[in-house]
């Protein structure tokens, strides 16, 4: 096996391009080995099958967490992180039970920071990172974070009613939920 | 500093296999600089977060939002990928609506590349058909556009019931969309 020493890599000709050869691939053996702007660098995963309900019957406006939390550790202080949760089940009957989500971060185990806060009124998120009022269906939450850090950057979900005691299941047991993480090179 | 000008690259053992080693990152200044099949070669992100509703009463679709990407190959497919955080009928009704992916490509005409048949073909109801009260939605579509040009996409809905008002985006939440390019 030949190994190559090399600080740099440039292209030859004025294409721009370094043709990999067919067949050919180039294997990092660590996390996230291939970096740059507009590459997606890593991507992490977290998901849980609860064994109880979360929520049920009497859920209230108290806001409380998600047990599953996600994490990631930046490459980069300028990448953008791609933040993705899901729920399989969950459940809102009408405009009085409607539930939402809010999405909080933050970094080596600092002050939890709220990115969606869910004022009720005339400001960014009105009603947190979602709103739903519907019947048994899954939810998927999107968010573009910028934490401009190379830490140890953590998210949670927390879940409440919005307005009304009554019955709403945030996730059925026995289905899955979870994160997905994405770090973009900027 | 050592430097290595190259064309080409091919893996010295026949596993086919060139070794980065652990800890070993390779680390590129231009956009888009990994590319070829299978690859994710660039992504655009566009969202808004209008302070009135995104709505409409009408049954002729209005366009939510655009994006655009300029591919890097022609045979690049992109992942379109729209989002609202919270779309329904006004006042929590069920109203229906429908949705509409449009594309055109170095600013010629709009194509509707999800039509609307209302008849038993290809998207008959359209890129998406949403009978429900508030709630997140997402709808992807994967498309070819066969160009390297500036590729614009416009999102449209339209309520299904003239008069009935579908909003895509309530007032003060986010909706966003996703344009993923991924090398073939």
């Amino acid at each position: 096996m030949s190994t190559v020493k090399t600080k740099s890599i440039q292209y030859r000709f004025s294409n721009g391009g370094i043709q990999i050869g067919g067949d050919t691939i180039i294997r990092g053996l660590s996390q996230s080995s291939f970096r740059g702007p507009g590459k997606l660098i890593q991507k992490v995963t977290f998901s849980d099958i609860p064994t109880s309900h979360i929520g049920g019957a009497s859920q209230t406006t108290t806001e409380y967490d998600f047990p599953l939390m996600s994490a990631i550790t930046p490459t980069s202080a300028t990448s953008e992180i791609r933040v993705k949760f899901h729920t399989g089940m969950s459940y809102a009957t009408n405009a009085t039970s409607a539930i939402i989500f809010k999405l909080y971060r933050r970094i080596d185990g600092g002050s939890w920071t709220e990115l969606t806060p869910a004022t009720g009124g005339d400001s960014r998120f009105r009603f947190g990172w979602m709103y739903h009022i519907e019947s048994w269906s899954p939810i998927e939450c999107l968010y573009s974070d910028l934490p401009q850090t190379t830490g140890l950057v953590e998210y949670k979900t927390t879940y409440r009613n919005w307005a009304a005691t009554t019955t709403s299941y945030f996730q059925h047991l026995g289905q899955e939920y979870g994160w997905t993480l994405e770090e973009h090179g900027v | 500093m050592s430097q290595l000008s190259i064309t080409n690259l091919s893996s010295g053992t026949q596993s086919n296999e060139i070794i980065l080693p652990a800890n070993t990152y390779l680390q590129s200044s231009s956009f888009s600089a990994y590319r070829g099949p299978g690859s994710i070669i660039q992504r655009k992100y566009y969202y808004e977060m209008t302070t009135a509703d995104k709505s409409t009463t009408s049954t002729s679709s209005v366009t939510a939002i655009y994006a655009s990407i300029n591919p890097t190959r022609a045979s690049s497919k992109i992942l379109v990928r729209f989002h609202s955080s919270m779309a329904g009928g006004s006042g929590n009704n069920r109203y229906v609506f429908q949705m509409e992916l449009y594309r055109r490509i170095n600013a010629g005409n709009w194509l509707l590349v999800t039509p609307r048949a209302e008849a038993a073909s290809r998207y008959q109801y359209g890129w998406s058909y949403v009978n429900r009260s508030w709630a997140r939605l997402t709808v992807p579509y994967l498309d070819s556009p066969e160009s390297d040009g500036t590729v614009e996409y416009a999102i449209n809905w339209r309520s299904r019931t003239s008069g009935q008002t579908t909003v895509i985006c309530y007032r003060y939440m986010e909706m966003g969309v996703e344009l993923t390019e991924i090398g073939q």
